[in-house]
């Protein structure tokens, strides 16, 4: 039993001592993740480099729906899309607090969709960028205020914390490097035109707990803040509704384009798939914003 | 509760605290069963009852039999077969019900009536098919005289609700387990070792290997219209590793669970993917049901002692059984009838390559030759997969079509950047390893006789672990059945 526990022991050993090389070396590739327009290192930009005066938060259809070169050209501000595909309104806030640390935006635009503030995303939001844990201030506050107890438990260990890190990190390293500005456009067309009509629809906790906490902030530091939920053929009637009498209760503006009239009659020209639009309606869309954050800043 | 879970090993750490201190057989096989029950009614307290109902009352009809095995044996038979029935009607209940309702009336719809059937909400009990099989086996064994009537409930019951196993089997026989549970269980290093190795070794092939490959599984076969010819082929191909990873991963992790609590828990694979034919692959794969299906259906329908025409016949029954064991679906059915053929065929097969091998000695110890072998019965058992993974008969007919028609372009490849990189390199360790199992013996790499070489493999597996595998505790294919 002697040999057993001392072999244990030097299994252990091991082990830590990569953990502590892998946090070491990972941290450091980690911090000089260049700008290559994928997910992971637009997370990057996102939580540690960017600023804006303009600031987009949303999902893949804040992602693939605005457009910061337009905005910028149009208004003169700067801008930065960080939506990012899948993740929920815990994301959101740690994105926006991450900004907060390094600049004051004037403008956040949010872009809602029923899956970011039910538990749909909740765990993807973090896993997703649960490397940057003890790196990015916000992250780290989250995972200890909201974290489940298993989470809490293995992300101390930075093999954990770095899974699957090193194909992405590999990818970003050997891709051009280019300045995209978070939104990445679509150009297809969709075919099949019907609208989808889902039913459920359970709001989780934590995630309104972020979004309370979004606009809560946005008060504080006197940044304006434009709801929309983007066009969609992926209907959810109960979300747009607790949408519709949740920002009543906040006291905040909802542009609701959920089903709107212009881009349903015009489906197959607009919208890339049945949840996202196309660069076309993307361009259409922008318009939009770009004429609510000009009166909003009048 | 998952094996691969943190609160699994939590709850595991607990039952071996305990399960060592107390230095009684009895004692220890109170334990067994308390935290075995326990494990069961964490999932569902309802279905906790029932499998308490059902262990009573083998363990009642079992005495019976051997009450009445001194006085008449055909009221032993009598008794027998209504165990097996029980059994059998327990899953076809739980299991079965509701899949013959719909055929039923979905046959009479197409013959031009119509029915208003409606389908049962049934849950069933988990592992049902792994706790029945085991009791019908205990019955028959002891109605034929092949083991003492178990008379200690408590041990009765650790056997049969025995937590590592109960989810997804192996699915223990009484004869090889229950003299196990008779003895004090010491705390042996050798044990630990073991165990600690053969959990590891499990963790790796499901985090590492199945886990990876199931997303690019999942998106080809729950979308098989939209995608063409070669992908399906390479997800067929991915499914029968990912099938095999998950669950000799599981099997392994169990396993080496029994094995830390100081018990055997019978084997379930011995490198299928090394198998030569059809006949060989299932000696290698699932063995502790394909054993159980050759002593308790094979053997008594008459197995090969009979005409050769029949042999075949009872074949096809065992593996139609064998198929319609994983659920209540034309697809497992077709599973089971596409491995029975293939054993036919193996052994048609067999007299003409006896000839062939006679007439060119070389071939008998040539490695391609060998090599072609183990390629054809790859590839028969991919299609296999493919049956086993569709999700309905439709989709099976989708895939010919593909396969049949020139759709081969190459293969949906996007968004698999984990699985074409940490995968496949698990997919080469594995195989590697099961190379050296199969031809080489065991020592290399966490076996190796140097220790510093066997420290450093294990650490280096953990660490590679962690790193690349997908570690988020997603279910077992073979937990559902």
């Amino acid at each position: 039993m002697k040999k057993v526990i001392i072999n244990s022991l030097i299994i252990l050993a091991i082990v830590v001592a990569c953990d502590f090389i892998a946090g070491f070396a990972g941290n450091k590739m980690l911090m000089s993740t260049p700008e290559v327009g994928t997910l992971q290192s637009d997370a990057y930009q996102a939580l540690f480099k960017k600023k804006a005066d303009v600031l987009i938060l949303g999902s893949s259809r804040a992602r693939h729906t605005y457009q910061p070169k337009m905005i910028i050209d149009s208004t003169g501000l700067t801008a930065y899309n960080a939506g990012y595909d899948g993740h929920g309104m815990n994301y959101a806030l740690i994105v926006l607090q991450s900004f907060l640390e390094r600049c004051k935006p004037q403008v956040v635009v949010l872009d809602v969709c029923a899956a970011m503030v039910t538990d749909e995303w909740l765990n993807n939001s973090i896993d997703d960028v649960k490397h940057f844990y003890g790196l990015n201030a916000p992250l780290t506050n989250y995972v200890r205020n909201y974290g489940s107890w298993q989470l809490q438990a293995k992300i101390h260990s930075n093999l954990y914390r770095l899974n699957s890190t090193p194909i992405w990190l590999a990818k970003a390293h050997t891709l051009p490097s280019h300045d995209c500005d978070g939104y990445e456009p679509q150009y297809g067309n969709l075919a099949d035109t019907a609208i989808i009509n889902f039913t459920n629809f359970e709001i989780n906790e934590i995630q309104v707990n972020c979004f309370k906490e979004i606009i809560e902030t946005c008060n504080k530091n006197s940044i304006k803040l434009i709801i929309y939920i983007a066009p969609s053929l992926e209907v959810t009637a109960k979300f747009q509704k607790w949408m519709k009498d949740f920002c009543e209760e906040q006291k905040v503006m909802l542009n609701d384009f959920g089903c709107s009239p212009v881009f349903f009659s015009n489906r197959h020209l607009y919208f890339n798939d049945s949840d996202h639009l196309n660069d076309t309606g993307a361009h259409r869309m922008t318009n939009r914003v770009i004429a609510d954050i000009n009166t909003l800043l009048k | 509760m998952l094996i691969n879970s943190i609160g699994f090993w939590i709850f595991f750490a607990v039952v071996f605290l305990v399960y060592y201190l107390v230095r009684n057989s009895r004692w220890q096989n109170a334990w067994l069963a308390i935290t075995s029950l326990v494990f069961y009614g964490y999932v569902s307290i309802k279905l906790l009852a029932l499998f308490v109902v059902i262990i009573a009352f083998y363990y009642g009809l079992a005495l019976g039999t051997e009450k009445r095995k001194g006085n008449s044996t055909a009221s032993t038979k009598w008794l027998k077969i209504f165990g097996v029935c029980a059994g059998i009607g327990v899953l076809i209940y739980f299991k079965y019900l509701n899949f013959f309702i719909t055929e039923f009336s979905a046959l009479i719809t197409s013959i031009g009536f119509t029915v208003n059937a409606g389908t049962l909400n049934i849950i069933a009990p988990l592992g049902i098919s792994y706790f029945t099989f085991k009791l019908i086996s205990y019955i028959v064994d002891v109605a034929n005289g092949n083991i003492q009537v178990e008379h200690d409930v408590v041990k009765f019951t650790a056997f049969v609700a025995f937590f590592p196993t109960l989810m997804s089997g192996p699915i223990d026989r009484a004869t090889t387990f229950l003299p196990q549970l008779g003895q004090v269980r010491k705390l042996l290093p050798s044990n630990i070792s073991d165990g600690a190795l053969r959990i590891l070794w499990g963790f790796f092939m499901k985090a590492c290997i199945a886990d990876r490959i199931a997303p690019y599984t999942d998106a080809i076969f729950n979308n098989m219209s939209h995608h063409n010819a070669s992908s399906i082929a390479l997800a067929s191909v991915l499914y029968l590793i990912q099938m095999y990873s998950d669950f000799a991963g599981y099997s392994h992790m169990a396993i080496g669970v029994g094995r830390l609590l100081g018990l055997t828990v019978t084997e379930n694979f011995k490198q299928p993917l090394f198998a030569v034919n059809g006949g060989d692959f299932w000696r290698r794969w699932h063995m502790s049901l394909s054993f159980w299906l050759r002593d308790y259906i094979y053997i008594p329908l008459g197995g090969s002692r009979c005409s050769k025409l029949r042999s075949y016949f009872n074949v096809m029954v065992t593996f139609i059984a064998c198929g319609a064991w994983h659920g209540a679906n034309w697809t497992y059915i077709i599973f089971g009838a596409h491995h029975g053929l293939w054993v036919i065929v193996s052994r048609i097969m067999k007299v003409p390559r006896e000839k062939l091998e006679k007439k060119h000695e070389s071939l008998k110890q040539s490695t391609w030759f060998k090599s072609l072998r183990i390629a054809i019965n790859f590839v028969v058992c991919c299609i296999g997969a493919m049956y086993f993974r569709a999700n309905s008969f439709n989709d099976i007919i989708v895939a010919w079509n593909k396969w049949l028609s020139s759709d081969w372009a190459m293969p949906y490849l996007q968004a698999t950047v984990p699985l074409f990189t940490f995968g496949l390199l698990s997919v080469l360790v594995m195989i590697y390893k099961e190379h050296q199992d199969e031809y080489c013996g065991k020592a290399h790499f966490m076996h190796s006789s140097s220790r510093a070489k066997k420290l450093v493999c294990i650490a280096m597996a953990i660490v590679f672990i962690i790193l690349t595998g997908a570690l988020e505790s997603n279910s077992f294919i073979y937990v559902q059945f």
